[in-house]
């Protein structure tokens, strides 16, 4: 089966947000071998202390911490995008993986296909 | 004149033309993902801090704890405020640009 990269790159208020994590959990639900890289402002729906019903939203806490659990296989997180974000990676609500350009650059190599939301 | 930001400062350059075009003795308000802006260590923080003092700040309490920005990390220059204030600034002010 093709392998799929997922890269997300909204804020957690933004639809996009909310349909990249459920193609990359319905990805990983029928067994596509699949991975999510967070890109600029999509590193911010991994902040903690999100509370989203201060907004009327629903929080997407539930969507990113049932990424592993659904077996997606690679959760990333753009180094540039955070540093330019003041955000750090041990701040983040889930555990990614830090990439830099270079490796970002592999990672497209390596996956057959690309969505970017 | 209220000026207010409303998208995140990296998205698109709503955030720099508001900077270039604000001017003393106005105001700046920073709602929904304008509120990344302020964030520590970034350069959209740094950029408000360069502004006049005697530009007024706000930002709306809701919009930060939505988004997880810590209310310990925003500036001591910057009021933060709720939906009821912002009316109020809305109607105090005789002009309100949207960027």
């Amino acid at each position: 089966m093709k392998s799929l990269l997922i890269i997300s790159r909204h804020a957690p208020t933004r639809h996009a947000a909310r349909e990249a994590l459920d193609v990359a959990l319905a990805a990983a639900a029928f067994d596509v071998p699949c991975g999510i890289l967070f890109m600029d402002d999509g590193v911010f729906q991994l902040m903690r202390g999100q509370d989203a019903a201060q907004i009327g939203q629903k929080s997407l806490a539930a969507n990113l911490q049932a990424l592993p659990l659904f077996g997606v296989e690679d959760v990333l997180v753009c180094q540039h995008s955070l540093g330019e974000r003041g955000l750090q990676a041990s701040q983040c609500l889930l555990e990614a993986r830090v990439v830099n350009n270079a490796e970002i650059a592999t990672l497209i190599e390596h996956y057959d296909q690309i969505l970017t939301l | 004149m209220l000026h207010i930001l409303r998208h995140s400062p990296h998205a698109d350059s709503r955030f720099a033309s508001c900077l270039r075009a604000i001017n003393a003795d106005q105001s700046l308000l920073l709602i929904e993902d304008a509120v990344y802006t302020l964030l520590p260590g970034t350069s959209g923080r740094n950029a408000l801090e360069y502004l006049p003092a005697s530009v007024s700040l706000y930002t709306l309490e809701s919009d930060l704890l939505g988004r997880g920005v810590a209310l310990d990390d925003i500036s001591s220059r910057i009021e933060v405020i709720d939906y009821q204030m912002m009316v109020a600034l809305c109607t105090e002010h005789a002009k309100v640009v949207s960027w």
